[in-house]
């Protein structure tokens, strides 16, 4: 084995390396002027050589101009593709085998593009630096959106997420700035407390605003401990009188829901309710979110295909992009505002728009019927497991 | 839009065929397979798949793309047309750099075995011949060119290089093997490869199949570390390949019918197999475009089973669906298949495209949540043949005749070579079948000494088997190691050797012979599968892999796999049966000496076809009447012809039989 030095001087990209490698044998010479490119004498004989230990000299840069472009571009790529923070050690392990550098190598790029500006630097962690392509600011506020895409919760549970060594840097000051921003903004809703609470509870607050049915589940199941009845007859109860509400805001919901014609066949209910005997309304309770929400009732952020929607970029982000989203993960994430059937008639409704197209399940024999369930069913009692924006 | 009628010309209709019928592509390479390809349908994931092509190219790292779609969505039909897209050059005689590599793999296997099986499939796709060179002759000469640097037009250098320099090709290729880390036995079959020497033991090297020794001597390499898992030499192989590929021209490697490989719906393991390999693939270089088209049933165990980074190399460049087709789309693929039928001598003035439907059918069709392709063709196919008035066929039983059809394929398509792929991955289906209630491991010990152990209820019995493979000197090695293991470690109550009855084990491998006699000795079962048993269980394993992957359809109707698997255990075909019975029965029944005596007849007559009985019975140490008995009670493999001097011959060849029992 003797070394070979190779001075590659390329048409297309200006820049002049010496390669300094270990090959059994071979013509200096066969490089120059070979029309060759940098990148490609790097890719047949220098990237081979990283791994064993290549020397490359003529530059205060390990790698010519052009490809340290895309060896930065590479290292960008993997922060970006990375969910917080990664350490030089870290985004080494992640290059693909043959693009891989020593980490000094890369330390040094990393350093070149925070000084820049491109790429941020953030607190050690055990004695190593991290590097990401988004401020600790912008970490910082992804974080409290996702935490608060669940249930609300008070500002200081909101913030606690973000009190890792990440956001040393970040004083008391900022991140309650930074909340009130989000408020500001309307990223984040307050959410008054539920009706009937005694004492005036710390605020609470969510990403979403606050949706009436949240409140109404609340209050029916107070109505129940008052009056002593199952959690089914007070909501019951709470259909019926919706049902007489919207018939006297707009008569055409009865037509609409056909509530009529099944009031009439089971008067012989068993409802617990005291008073008149009220019909089985448990169809309607399956029913009644199903119908059009008229403007005068029913805010922009409860539409259900808006709700669908948000609730479809929130389980999977990558739902913009053409992948899927499984039915029983959406259905999950919309159980408060779209509960049971209401969720199924939105989910119907938007492919019967083309704004979704839900793909077909043709094994719900091998589900147990509690996750069978949880699919969505059309009329004809197909079964559908997955869902994704239509775009042909 | 039309409303005509197309009452009046039903009679005129019923000369054309029906445009709708044959709607799957069931083969990616198959000629005029994707004839009737709308382009719009499915552009955008088409697009994202070229996209995914190009990145790998420009060597911004391997992409990998996963498209889900729901049974009949049209998986393998945009594998196809992405085949054409990337392979259309090689209809073209002339020998071009490639910009790429294509290979498509239909997962129709077993995950112990699915790195040998992909090798096997990437080679086959990259020796195809489709009037030029093929893929792999001209990514070898491109990489010798590169390192030669020859500039100008490859077919004139090569041309140059094949009159002028033939003996360099040793030095070039040797070059290469070290600087892309490239295995020097790789190399070595490849200076062959590029010569056009050997070619049947270049081409057997190549896809994994077993050599002789010979065959090995004339390649000039030695033959694989009997020691080393089958699986990782698989897997070092197609990591080889990568690296020969290069950067200049990316491996598309297309993985269709993933649901196939798992052996029940809930085989999540098979899938983590399936990721682990992908990985591999993924880190041996950066010039991969994986495309892995799976059911959108299989989303959430997919995305259940693989853990965060297996799941990026296989899905990090893009996750497509393929949506169900619209009303405008679904007019639009029933237009084109009505014309390229030829309905346009059939149409009557001032119809429009789609006579004889309208576009009140089409919107029936398509339904409010929009319908898959093959929906659509089957319900059109339908329609169409009411049009025609056509009498509808009588009623048959659809399963039955695809058994005999798949069965007579299987049958055809036999060869030992490709036995113990069939009976590794069918073997677990074959139990589904008859044993429902046993539970089934595939190679649980993870070192290539078991292939398949099934186990009883209240492990009532637990049986290890064994296939034997076809390398005479890896054979060796595995019998070997279960002698030092079984009975006393294997925790098995029975072992089963299974072998292909067409490959016997040759007297002079002397080795093996005292291995496997001492196997017997410890009660082990040396199990000859008939070729008739190994064609039935390749047909079970297309059929239902066809089925998994919602490619078995009917009359408008797609068939489950459990349908399927309810339908053979109504018929249970009479090998797939007795085989079952066999591997089951009860541990304590001794090999006869019956099989040995038949055994070394077959290989004897395998030398030599036809031999007078007196001298075969001398050879093997027999009686004539008892040779001649044993040989009567097989005539399904032999045949003797009576006389003064009676002779004995075998009947088959090459699985073929030569005269019907």
């Amino acid at each position: 084995m003797r070394e070979m030095v190779a001075e590659v001087t390329s048409a297309a990209q200006p820049a002049t390396i010496r390669v300094v490698c270990s090959r059994p044998q071979g013509d200096p010479t066969r490089f120059k002027d070979s029309g060759l490119s940098a990148k490609d004498v790097l890719r047949r004989g220098a990237t081979q050589d990283f791994a064993k230990g290549i020397v490359m000299s003529g530059s205060s840069s390990v790698l010519p101009a052009a490809d340290n472009t895309e060896l930065v571009e590479l290292i960008r790529r993997i922060l970006q593709l990375s969910d917080g923070p990664r350490s030089v050690a870290q985004i080494v392990r992640d290059m693909p085998k043959s693009l891989r550098v020593r980490p000094e190598v890369a330390e040094s790029l990393l350093v070149e593009e925070v000084t820049a500006g491109r790429l941020y630097e953030y607190p050690k962690v055990r004695n190593k630096a991290q590097f990401w392509v988004r401020s600790p600011l912008e970490f910082a506020r992804s974080l409290i959106l996702s935490k608060l895409q669940g249930a609300p919760v008070t500002k200081t549970d909101a913030l606690k997420v973000i009190k890792g060594k990440a956001f040393e840097g970040l004083s008391k000051q900022v991140r309650e700035k930074l909340f009130d921003d989000l408020l500001q903004e309307g990223a984040l809703s307050q959410h008054p407390p539920f009706i009937g609470t005694g004492r005036a509870p710390k605020p609470k607050f969510g990403s979403r605003r606050p949706a009436p049915s949240d409140y109404l589940r609340d209050a029916i199941r107070k109505v129940a401990q008052v009056l002593g009845l199952s959690e089914r007859d007070a909501l019951e109860a709470a259909v019926l009188c919706a049902h007489q509400e919207l018939r006297l805001l707009e008569p055409e919901v009865q037509t609409d829901l056909e509530l009529q014609p099944k009031l009439e066949l089971q008067q012989n209910s068993q409802s617990g309710l005291p008073g008149a005997a009220e019909p089985d309304l448990s169809p309607m309770l399956e029913q009644l979110p199903v119908s059009e929400p008229s403007e005068s009732t029913t805010e922009a952020a409860t539409d259900p295909q808006e709700l669908l929607m948000s609730a479809l970029r929130q389980v999977n982000p990558r739902v913009e992009s053409g992948d899927m989203v499984d039915i029983i993960a959406l259905r999950s994430s919309l159980a408060s505002a779209l509960p049971g059937a209401a969720f199924d008639a939105a989910l119907l409704k938007a492919a019967s728009l083309r704004t979704l197209a839900v793909h077909r399940y043709d094994r719900p024999g091998l589900l147990q019927p509690a996750e069978r369930d949880q699919l969505l069913q059309d009329e004809q009692g197909q079964f559908y497991n997955t869902v994704s924006l239509w775009r042909n | 839009m039309s409303e005509v009628s197309a009452g009046h010309f039903s009679g005129d209709l019923q000369s054309l065929g029906n445009p709708f019928r044959g709607s799957i592509v069931g083969d990616p390479w198959k000629p005029g397979g994707i004839d009737s390809d709308v382009a719009r349908i499915h552009k955008r994931v088409f697009d994202t798949c070229c996209a995914a092509v190009d990145a790998a190219r420009s060597g911004r790292g391997s992409a990998g793309v996963i498209i889900n779609g729901e049974p009949g969505s049209g998986k393998t039909h945009l594998i196809a047309r992405l085949r054409k897209q990337l392979t259309e050059h090689l209809l073209i005689p002339n020998l071009e750099v490639p910009r790429q590599v294509f290979a498509c793999v239909r997962l129709d296997s077993c995950a112990s075995s699915l790195a040998r099986h992909v090798r096997r499939r990437v080679v086959d796709d990259l020796l195809r011949r489709s009037g030029g060179p093929s893929q792999f002759e001209r990514l070898v000469v491109a990489r010798m060119m590169e390192f030669d640097n020859g500039a100008g037009h490859i077919a004139l250098w090569w041309e140059h290089f094949r009159e002028e320099r033939t003996d360099d090709c040793l030095p070039l290729l040797t070059e290469l093997c070290l600087q892309d880390s490239i295995s020097p036995t790789f190399v070595q079959v490849l200076v062959h490869l590029v010569r056009q020497q050997h070619r049947l033991e270049v081409m057997a090297w190549l896809r994994g199949d077993p050599l002789t020794p010979a065959a090995l001597e004339k390649l000039g390499v030695a033959s694989e570390d009997p020691e080393e898992h089958p699986e990782q030499l698989a897997a070092r192989f197609l990591s080889d390949l990568l690296r020969l590929a290069g950067g200049n021209s990316p491996l598309v490697l297309c993985f269709d019918q993933v649901e196939a490989l798992q052996q029940t719906p809930d085989d999540v393991q098979s899938l983590f197999t399936f990721g682990q390999l992908i990985s591999q693939l993924h880190d041996a270089d950066n010039n991969l475009a994986i495309i892995s088209c799976m059911q959108s049933s299989l989303y959430r165990d997919v995305v259940r089973s693989l853990p965060a980074p297996l799941l990026d190399r296989i899905s990090g460049f893009a996750t497509e669906s393929l949506n169900p087709l619209d009303e405008e789309l679904a007019a639009l693929l029933l237009g084109h298949r009505l014309q390229v039928a030829g309905i346009d001598r059939f149409r009557p003035a001032g119809a429009d495209s789609l006579w004889p439907f309208t576009h009140r059918d089409v919107a029936a069709m398509v339904g409010s949540t929009g319908i898959s392709p093959r929906r659509l063709l089957e319900q059109a196919a339908r329609r169409f043949d009411q049009f025609a008035e056509r009498p509808v066929a009588a009623a048959r039983d659809p399963l039955a005749d695809e058994w005999e059809k798949r069965l007579e394929q299987a049958y055809r398509d036999s060869s030992e070579q490709e036995t113990p792929q069939i009976l590794r991955a069918s073997i677990p289906h074959l139990f589904t079948i008859t044993h429902p209630d046993w539970k089934v491991q595939l190679d649980p010990t993870q070192d290539d000494l078991l292939d398949v152990v099934v186990t009883a209820p209240q492990g009532a019995a637990r049986i290890g088997i064994k296939v034997c493979d076809s390398s005479p000197i890896r054979l060796s090695a595995q019998l070997r190691k279960l002698c030092q293991r079984f009975p006393q470690t294997l925790n098995v109550g029975k072992l089963v050797l299974l072998r292909d009855e067409r490959s016997p084990i040759s007297r002079t491998a002397a080795a093996t012979q005292k291995y496997l006699q001492q196997l017997e000795a410890s009660e082990a079962h040396y199990l000859r599968v008939a070729p008739e048993a190994v064609a039935a269980l390749n047909a079970l394993r297309e059929l239902l892999a066809d089925a998994r992957s919602g490619d078995l359809s009917f009359a408008g109707g797609h068939v489950s796999a459990d349908t399927v698997i309810e339908w053979l255990r109504s018929v249970m075909p009479p090998p797939l049966a007795e085989l079952a019975e066999q591997l089951t029965a009860p541990a304590t029944e001794d090999r006869s000496t019956e099989d040995s005596v038949i055994e070394r007849l077959q290989e004897s007559l395998a030398r030599r076809r036809v031999c007078a009985v007196a001298e075969i019975a001398a050879e093997l140490g027999c009686s004539i009447p008892k040779l001649m008995a044993d040989a009567a009670e097989r005539p399904d493999m032999f045949g003797v012809l009576e006389g003064a001097q009676p002779v004995i011959f075998s009947v088959r060849q090459r699985g073929t039989m030569l005269i019907e029992p």
